[in-house]
């Protein structure tokens, strides 16, 4: 069974950023699933059930905060982890996204090297 | 109310009653005057008059006696002394104040005796009588018999030329007694009825007068009434009471009212400015008050802009920046395993071109880092100075802070090749704080001593000294100069020192350290020489 990853975000370099980073674990099998905004991830998430969301918290109309809290509470799974990217790293948003059940927290700007360490801790993978 | 009608009264009052007490005391002295002199009058007439009647008196007795004498002599020569008896009787009869006779011998033998007939042809032994037989003139003899008082008129008879015996006329005084008793009271009546007619006249003075009086000093203290009352309305606020008064007279009440009124009105007119003024003020103040709510609701919509804007900008930032570094390091990444291990390094352009690359990219990296730091320390600073900082605070160890900001520094002090020493006193006392932001402070402070120091240790120092913990960090570096000492701590100053190419920075990281420990209660300042190096510590009361 090969593991999967969605990615949420609406900005669409961010998406490649992150897509290229985590290129490695595609080559590995990974299965990088992609979206642009909250509701297309609650809908990819119910339907793929993904082993990791990266999400972004600030996004227009559902935000990262929202889609977190239904994959929790409406979705009720609880295995899926969330880590969670936002341009604001003030404590409270650290808060709030603890708050609505996210598993990590990192802000941008990022080292890629950091996303794929975490990501391959996550996925127990070797990269 | 009651003081109004004691006001009136008193000064009504104290009018009458002197006028009142003046009348009574001057009449009084008048009457007495006229009463004793009056009595005087009366005694005088009294006397003269009682005198009068007794000459009066005695004149009839010794007129009677003389002729009752001659009349008695001729009766003994003719011996016919029952005509002497008859004509004695009737005279005793006649006369009421006559009360008796007597025709007695010097032997003292009554020959007639009218008052009583049984003593007739008896020999009297009275003291009257015994007087009478030893006289030997006619005279007038007072006595008094049984409460009688009794004038007797003494008679010789003579016989020839020989003295025979004594025609005694007793008079009765008390008639006459009487008569000066009924005139005596006539005159005490009539003194009396002169007091009572006194005493009706000062009546009727007194009440005229104290009518007049009343009115004179109603119309004296009128005018000083309604002052009084005005005064009084004045003094809470009612201007009303002087337009009443009414200036009747030209003295110098009536120059007083008028001299109040003008000052009233004058009082009325600036106390209606002032209630203007106050209304304007009022007005104004309500208006400065709506003016300074809008403001305030302004203001904190700007505050709520501010917030928003910040993390927009700190989203907006931080995003494309995220995207430019994390490409660099992709872009870095695919060079180093899929580029360069294809180029050949073998051709010296190449191969320049190869270090120049990751050199550069080097750069990007460092530059992309500082901008992200930058907008950090700016976020930082415009949330503290807008109080959006969330400050989690709690009792803290000292040296767990500055061993966690040793942890950060140590890595770019290595890279600057300087060595941190610690000396941490044994057994600080806790401080009350947010431990991040603390451990913030440390760390600015830690790299702008590296930043600024060529040559030796940098000392990190913290000692208790009376209720503070004191935090330093030391350096042999470049210093402050004196004047620069408070400016360094305000935003995005960096003075001129001798270091060029290793100072980058932004100004920034003192403010941000002032703003983090004055709001623990704390204060911040630097000690230096320039040229020889600095000491910047902070202190923060001990828990
Ligand atoms: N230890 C020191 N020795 C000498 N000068 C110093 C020292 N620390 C600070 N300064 C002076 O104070 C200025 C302000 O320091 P501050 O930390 O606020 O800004 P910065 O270090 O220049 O930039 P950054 O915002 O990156 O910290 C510095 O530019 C420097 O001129
Ligand atoms: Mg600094």
């Amino acid at each position: 069974m090969y593991k999967k990853i969605l990615i949420v975000d609406d900005e669409v370099n961010m998406r490649m950023l992150l897509k290229e980073a985590l290129e490695e674990f595609e080559e590995k099998g990974v299965e990088l699933l992609i979206v642009e905004n909250g509701s297309d991830a609650i809908e990819s998430v119910r339907a793929e059930k993904p082993d990791l969301v990266i999400l972004d918290a600030m996004m227009p109309g559902v935000n990262g905060f929202d889609v977190c809290s239904t994959i929790r509470n409406e979705l009720a799974m609880k295995d899926v982890y969330i880590l969670m990217l936002s341009a604001d790293g003030q404590e409270i948003n650290k808060q709030k996204s603890k708050n609505v059940g996210s598993d990590g927290f990192m802000t941008k700007p990022f080292d890629p090297d950091e996303i794929v360490e975490k990501v391959a801790q996550i996925l127990k993978m070797e990269i | 109310m009651k003081e109004k009608k004691y006001i009136k009264r008193s000064i009504r009052w104290k009018l009458i009653s002197t006028m009142i007490g003046l009348i009574i005391g001057l009449l009084l002295t008048l009457s007495y005057i006229h009463v004793s002199t009056e009595k005087k009058n009366l005694a005088r007439e009294l006397s003269t008059l009682t005198t009068l009647m007794r000459e009066n008196l005695v004149d009839r007795g010794k007129m009677l006696s003389d002729n009752l004498a001659r009349l008695t002599e001729n009766g003994i020569a003719s011996f016919n002394l029952s005509n002497v008896t008859e004509i004695i009787t009737k005279s005793v009869n006649e006369d009421r104040e006559l009360s008796y006779a007597i025709l007695m011998d010097f032997s003292r033998k009554a020959y007639i005796h009218t008052s009583m007939q049984e003593l007739q042809q008896e020999e009297l032994v009275d003291e009257a009588a015994y007087y009478a037989a030893s006289q030997i003139t006619a005279t007038i003899n007072e006595y008094n018999k049984d409460g009688n008082t009794f004038l007797e008129f003494v008679v010789q008879i003579y016989t020839g030329t020989n003295p025979w015996g004594v025609l005694r006329l007793g008079f009765s005084l008390d008639p006459l007694n009487q008569e000066i008793a009924n005139m005596k009271n006539d005159l005490l009546d009539e003194s009396r009825k002169i007091v009572v007619w006194g005493i009706i006249i000062s009546i009727i003075f007194i009440s005229v007068g104290g009518i007049i009086v009343y009115i004179i000093s109603s119309r004296l203290s009128e005018p000083l009434i309604s002052l009084t009352e005005s005064v009084r309305g004045l003094s809470s606020e009612n201007f009303s009471f002087s337009e009443e008064i009414v200036v009747k007279s030209e003295d110098e009440v009536g120059v007083l009212a008028s001299a109040f009124i003008e000052m009233s009105k004058r009082l009325k007119w600036s106390y209606k400015e002032l209630e203007d003024y106050s209304r304007t003020l009022e007005q104004k103040v309500g208006e400065r008050t709506l003016e300074l709510r809008d403001a305030n609701s302004k203001l904190q919509e700007q505050d709520k802009m501010r917030t928003d804007f910040l993390s927009t900008v700190s989203h907006e930032i931080r995003t494309p920046l995220a995207l430019v570094l994390g490409f660099v390091r992709i872009i870095n990444m695919k060079l180093e395993k899929v580029v360069f291990p294809l180029v050949d390094v073998d051709v010296d352009k190449t191969n320049k071109a190869v270090s120049q690359i990751k050199k550069n990219i080097g750069i990007i990296k460092l530059e992309g880092d500082r901008l992200t730091d930058l907008i950090d320390d700016i976020l930082d600073i415009s949330k503290m100075e807008a109080k959006k900082v969330d400050w989690h605070m709690e009792n803290l160890s000292v040296s767990n802070i500055i061993g966690r900001a040793l942890e950060v520094t140590n890595s770019f002090s290595e890279m600057y090749k300087l060595e941190i020493v610690e000396d941490i006193e044994d057994g600080l006392p806790e401080v009350v704080g947010d431990s991040d932001k603390l451990k913030q402070v440390v760390i600015n402070l830690i790299s702008n001593a590296v930043k600024f120091t060529e040559e030796g240790p940098v000392i990190c120092k913290a000692r208790k000294i009376n209720s503070e913990v004191m935090i330093s960090v030391i350096d042999k570096g470049v210093g402050v100069d004196g004047a620069d000492q408070e400016k360094i701590f305000e935003k995005f100053s960096q003075v001129k020192n001798g270091l060029k190419d290793k100072v980058k920075g932004t100004g920034l990281g003192l403010a941000i350290c002032k703003e983090i420990v004055e709001h623990h209660g704390g204060r911040i300042w630097v000690e230096s020489e320039y040229g020889k190096g600095s000491n910047f510590t902070f202190a923060l009361p001990c828990a």
